[in-house]
């Protein structure tokens, strides 16, 4: 029965133009990036490497190739991604509800929970073909648009440097995570969702949550930084990067294969599998219990 | 004639709302039960407990013999329900959300069954027509299609006839005395014309906020030296 719900469930939300908007945004975005680095490559490359521009040896036309590209729009895209995973997630209860069709579902032979769940599961799905839009655009597009050479880093501290056969294996592991972050996201959606009778609430309700979120992760307040941000899943939403962090050997020589601190990602995936869990958990139980008015 | 429904002591508060209070009926099988009352009397609350759309504050409610509280699946896979206005998936066909229905009532019917069943309401023209498209009488019609698709022993209908023209009143009158007296279905249906009920009902049961003010067979509450359904009703429930 699960399975026959599941393929309702996607068939719904494969069959609602909404749905696309996503996909159509996600691609435009990623376009207009390499198309903005295709013609203006050069400048960005130079307003990157700054006033370190003097000590960095190393040519400007191997750093801009697809590699390069995707963790620039990586870095870009996945803030606003987010969103898109709301306006989908965000609707699935409520916009039902809205509809009128909710009252017509839950009479029907299934119980409530395999009928959350199912829909939950649906936009699992959605989150992952998503992520796998945005893989093939972002990396097999810029691969194909720049080719491919060594990885050049960007942090605070300075610059990384990860061989070429080294990189894909990074990239594949962070689209991984990035999934798992915005399964959270999906999530967060899905329980806002249950308490309200339509899906404008439950979505802006969702951007808001991330937003305030983000500014308590970034503002330098030492009392955000040290008891709220290491608690907020948005500040472990960003632990995809950690896959392009290398450790170094004593002549900076970027060690293959590493990773520098293993241990804060599987925090960071951790901490997002519980909080995701959470929301669940709190949607499933809270709809158990609802009196269906809509 | 056993009874498919029985519902005793039946009450639901709604913060400082009694919506329905120590509410008890049955309803006999093969009959159709006409359910009336003014607005806000309790009648879709209580219809949406007997789908457990909304939880019961107390009481009990049994259907087939068996507590709805324990044997909800078993129970609603022979329910067929129309609930107010059938706001159905609009961005799909009146065929895809027939065959949505069925599958979701845990059947998978050919696709000559399912045009039958729009054949049945009239909509077969417009199988293929996005819901969106559709006026709010045959969306009516479209979700007594979906109500009746498994093949349900109990229909349960909630206003069925709103937004209908006078055809589509008669076309659903005709449909739910063939429902009861060819298919041996068993109608619990509320309405407010009062005229239709008069023509249908085998039974009734009146509630006036939340609570039973009357139930029995109509022959025997409307005599015809006493009065029409309206004058009787007006004078239970002013």
């Amino acid at each position: 029965m699960f399975l026959n719900l599941l393929r309702i469930e996607l068939y719904k939300i494969f069959r609602k133009p909404r749905t696309y908007i996503a996909f159509g945004a996600i691609a435009v975005m990623i376009l207009l990036i390499q198309f903005a680095i295709k013609v203006q490559g050069k400048e960005l490359i130079q307003f990157f490497l700054g006033s370190q521009d003097a000590t960095f040896e190393y040519e400007e036309g191997k750093i801009l190739n697809g590699y390069f590209v995707c963790f620039f729009i990586l870095n870009t895209l996945l803030i606003h991604v987010p969103l898109l995973v709301a306006l989908i997630a965000g609707d699935l209860v409520a916009g039902e509800a809205n509809m009128g069709t909710l009252r017509l579902l839950v009479t029907k032979p299934i119980s409530r929970e395999t009928l959350m769940l199912s829909k939950f599961s649906a936009s699992v799905v959605y989150v992952m073909m998503l992520l796998l839009w945005m893989a093939v655009l972002a990396l097999l597009g810029s691969i194909f648009l720049f080719g491919t050479n060594d990885l050049v880093v960007i942090k605070e501290t300075g610059f990384q440097i990860i061989q070429s056969s080294d990189v894909l294996w990074r990239f594949f592991a962070a689209f991984g995570f990035a999934t798992l972050a915005l399964i959270c996201i999906a999530a967060l959606a899905f329980m806002l969702s249950v308490f309200a009778e339509n899906s404008i609430g439950p979505i802006v309700a969702t951007v808001c949550v991330v937003i305030v979120f983000t500014i308590i992760q970034q503002l330098q307040v030492p009392m955000f930084q040290e008891y709220a941000a290491p608690y907020l899943f948005t500040t472990h939403m960003l632990g995809w990067k950690g896959f392009f962090y290398v450790m170094a050997t004593p002549e900076n020589q970027s060690i293959p294969g590493s990773v520098e601190n293993p241990w804060a990602m599987v925090k960071s995936g951790l901490v997002l599998t519980l909080y995701a869990l959470l929301f669940l958990g709190v949607g499933v139980i809270s709809f158990k219990r609802k009196d269906i008015l809509s | 004639m056993s009874d498919i429904i029985r519902v005793q002591h039946l009450s639901k508060q709604f913060d400082e709302i009694k919506a329905v209070d120590d509410l008890s009926f049955t309803v006999k099988q093969g009959c159709v039960h006409g359910f009336l009352g003014q607005n806000g009397a309790g009648k879709s609350t209580t219809i949406r407990m007997l789908l457990t759309l909304i939880r019961p504050t107390e009481g009990e409610i049994e259907i087939f013999g068996l507590p709805l509280s324990r044997n909800r699946r078993q129970i609603l896979r022979r329910i067929g329900a129309v609930i107010e206005k059938p706001d159905l998936y609009k961005y799909l066909s009146a065929y895809d959300n027939i065959r949505l229905f069925a599958r979701l009532s845990g059947i998978k019917p050919e696709r000559s069954r399912l045009m039958d069943q729009l054949d049945r309401v009239g909509l077969s023209a417009r199988a293929q027509s996005k819901v969106h498209t559709f006026s709010q009488g045959m969306k009516q019609r479209l979700g007594l299609a979906i109500a009746l698709v498994h093949n349900p022993d109990l229909v349960i209908l909630d206003e069925p006839v709103n937004g209908l023209d006078p055809q589509g009143i008669a076309d659903i009158r005709n449909l739910i005395l063939h429902l009861s007296r060819e298919e041996g279905k068993t109608i619990f249906i509320s309405s407010h014309l009062l005229s239709e009920m008069e023509m249908i009902a085998d039974n009734m049961l009146i509630i006036d906020k939340g609570r039973k003010v009357v139930e029995g067979p109509v022959q025997e509450l409307l005599t015809p030296e006493k009065r029409s359904l309206e004058d009787y009703f007006l004078s239970l429930t002013r």
